[in-house]
């Protein structure tokens, strides 16, 4: 694959996961919008975007291994993190 | 100083990533930074949740989609330019980073847009917890997004493999964390 | 010493270590009145002595840092200062200025607001001291070599001199007038001054752990760096409860949070110099100070400073005496510390003494430094209990306040330990003694 082909999937990639996300968000068939499951794709494909411009925008598939894992730590983390304090609120539901 | 910086070998871990080693260290300070300001919004929205779905409600899912398009197109622009430097198509590479500028211009508009028809509506950074943390978040946000068009252009001019490198990996960022500010802000409303 | 007009620096450590005893003095004084409540209260009441015991620590932190300069720029320039003379003239106006300013203080001449409570003219000629030591050293500079560690230091020296000058604008609205006096006392201590301990910090590792000047200098950049990231905005800790709009507590809570960082980064970057370079320098007293002055400035400004910037708790501790805790730790542990690891190393090499009582000198440092992290627990404590019983609970301030007179006891036993580890700090650097000698030559001796 070209370096031209790489970067033009990558932006295809990026465009339709903004859709993804902004369907998941509305909510439609199978998917309710606002839902706890809603929440997991938003972060699900916040992640594999924020990947995306790292690996293929900033060329961070070209470092080392340990670099790699350490941004994907932290966005895994920040994401999660984001993840577990907006269910908050569905998780105390389902207590009650 | 720029002469010695050029000496990447002596950065230790931070030499194996691509351009000036001292844009890292901004960029991961930056996600930090972002980082906790947007669990603090998540925080807040747990503990305000009526004041949050009101205020997140108000807000234009397709203006802050479009807004997200308008820099991932931006940010292949700018993917774009550093590609045709490295192969010494300097022309082209300031075009690619032209369009990069463009689209970063363009979501510039938008967030004047929406800004304004939120403050038309009597909703200012003390309106609420939400809308205080709304102008916050994304206000810093737009900041660097002004900050990074003066980047590229000052990269354009003194337009070195490196310099492009460096002044594009600011603008990854810049558009690396309204990948994170979107859904966070704009999309994750209801519960 | 390379450079006859270094011997300059001499007349400011001189200058830094009377003011240091006097400084230190008054603090004692002050930890007798708060348990003794009407010791000298007709004579020196407690608002007098306070302006004493904080303008004399800034002042000679000041004075050190003016003599660090000195010391230290020909040396990194590597020429002659521009004018010997003008640094002695400046020397003594700054002398004079300071004391004219305790002297009217104990005569209850003072402008009231805290910290910068000189009268105006003595502000003003604290603006043309600073003037004339910045023209010195820039000229010196842009003469000579350039290097990393100048170029930080100067724009270190330059931001104490521009945030000063906030001091001589006094609105009288209240809440501006607050905004803009930590643009002094903030932007200064978690500011420009912190540019001023790396750059010294890393002259200091270049000297005596011989690492490579490319390793150091990058390491100050990355100091720098996170420290204007988070310094600079960092201010808006401040801005709490002050009138101020309420987005401050978020920006103030998110960037004065991560000010641990640069500090982190300099303990990681003295403790890896040392051990890179190795301990061979004559000198274990400097090299001491320097480690102690990072890892004391983590805990004390990183730490301390932590527990209580976030919003929601400041919201309880503010103005307690958590803050008195932190004050205390912290100034030690980045600037006194500082300071004193320069005049450790310099003053030997100034005065062609070999590194000389090193072993009083070392006991000083750990006497003082025990007796200021002692003064610390016990202030935390004391603040504890206080937020409790006074924000929580809903006490009032005096009935607290009788409730926290084990930990006034306490503190003013750890100042005591302090004044003793002060003088003894003084005396090793002052004092050369025949028999001190032959010790330090048994101590080069051993160090080979």
């Amino acid at each position: 694959m070209t370096e031209e082909r790489r970067l033009f999937r990558a932006w295809l990639i990026l465009m339709s996961l903004t859709l993804v996300s902004l369907l998941a968000a509305f909510g439609g068939e199978g998917i309710e919008g606002g839902s706890a499951l809603s929440l997991a794709v938003l972060m699900g494909t916040a992640f594999i975007k924020t990947r995306q411009v790292l690996d293929h925008f900033l060329d961070l598939r070209e470092a080392r291994a340990g670099w790699r894992a350490f941004f994907t730590l932290l966005l895994a983390g920040l994401l999660l993190i984001l993840l577990g304090v907006g269910l908050i609120p569905t998780l105390m539901q389902e207590a009650t | 100083m720029n002469a010695k910086l050029k000496d990447n070998a002596e950065w230790g871990a931070l030499s194996a990533l691509p351009g000036n080693p001292m844009i890292w260290i901004l960029i991961i300070s930056e996600l930090v930074v972002f980082g906790l300001a947007l669990i603090g919004f998540m925080a807040m929205r747990f503990l305000k949740p009526e004041i949050f779905a009101t205020g997140q409600a108000a807000l234009d899912y397709w203006l802050g989609g479009l807004n997200t398009m308008f820099l991932i197109t931006s940010g292949w622009c700018a993917a774009r330019a550093v590609h045709a430097r490295s192969r010494d198509q300097r022309q082209k590479a300031r075009l690619w980073l032209g369009g990069a500028g463009m689209f970063g211009a363009a979501f510039l508009v938008v967030k004047l847009v929406e800004w304004s028809e939120k403050l038309s509506q009597g909703h200012d950074i003390a309106f609420d917890a939400f809308f205080t943390l709304f102008y916050l978040i994304t206000g810093f946000h737009a900041a660097h997004v002004v900050m990074g068009l003066a980047i590229l252009a000052i990269v354009g001019w003194w337009d070195s493999l490196e310099n492009l490198k460096t002044g594009t990996a600011f603008w990854h960022m810049v558009d690396l964390i309204w990948l994170i500010i979107f859904p966070v802000i704009y999309l994750a409303r209801g519960l | 010493m390379k450079y006859e007009s270094q011997k300059v620096a001499m007349y400011y450590f001189a200058g830094a270590l009377a003011l240091f005893v006097a400084q230190v003095l008054f603090g004692v004084l002050m930890g007798t009145v708060v348990v003794v409540p009407n010791f000298l209260s007709e004579l020196l009441p407690f608002n007098i002595m306070r302006m004493v015991h904080t303008n004399a620590l800034i002042v000679w932190l000041l004075m050190g840092f003016f003599g660090c300069a000195y010391y230290l720029i020909p040396e990194e320039a590597e020429r002659e200062l521009h004018s010997t003379k003008l640094a002695i003239i400046q020397f003594w106006l700054f002398l004079f200025g300071a004391a004219a300013a305790v002297v009217g203080y104990l005569f209850r001449i003072h402008e009231g607001r805290e910290f910068l409570e000189q009268p105006l003219w003595i502000k003003l000629a604290i603006v043309v001291v600073a003037l004339m030591f910045l023209y010195n050293v820039s000229m010196t500079v842009l003469k000579g070599r350039k290097t990393a560690i100048t170029s930080v230091l100067l724009l270190g020296l330059w931001g104490i001199a521009v945030f000063f000058l906030f001091s001589l604008y006094n609105p009288s609205n209240l809440v501006l007038d607050k905004m803009f006096w930590w643009w002094v006392v903030h932007l200064w201590v978690e500011g420009v001054w912190e540019l001023v301990m790396a750059s010294v910090l890393a002259f200091l590792m270049i000297k005596m752990t011989g690492v490579d000047r490319e390793v150091v200098e990058k390491w100050l950049y990355l100091i720098i760096a996170l420290t204007l990231f988070t310094g600079i905005l960092g201010t808006g800790h401040h801005y709490y409860w002050i009138g101020t709009p309420g987005y401050w507590q978020w920006i103030g809570s998110i960037f004065s949070a991560l000010e641990v960082f640069p500090f982190f980064a300099m303990v990681i970057f003295t403790f890896y110099m040392v051990w890179k370079g190795g301990r061979t320098h004559p000198n274990k007293a400097a090299l001491l100070w320097s480690l102690g002055c990072s890892a004391f400035a983590f805990f004390g400004a990183g730490v301390w400073g932590f527990m209580h910037t976030l919003a929601p708790i400041n919201y309880y501790t503010h103005g307690t005496q958590v803050t008195a805790a932190h004050g205390h730790l912290a100034f030690y542990g980045a600037y006194v510390m500082l300071n004193i690891a320069m005049f450790t190393y310099a003053m030997p090499n100034i005065l062609k003494r070999e590194p000389y009582n090193q072993v009083l000198n070392m006991w000083g440092f750990w006497i003082t430094s025990g007796g200021v992290a002692f003064m610390t627990f016990a202030l935390t404590f004391a603040g504890v209990v206080q937020t409790h019983l006074q924000r929580v609970m809903g006490m009032n301030f005096m009935e607290v306040q009788e409730q926290l007179g084990l930990f006034y006891w306490l503190r003013l036993g750890a100042g005591v330990a302090v004044l003793v580890g002060t003088i003894l700090i003084v005396w090793s650097l002052a004092v050369p003694g025949s028999r001190q000698k032959a010790a330090s030559q048994a101590g080069l001796a051993a160090a080979e």
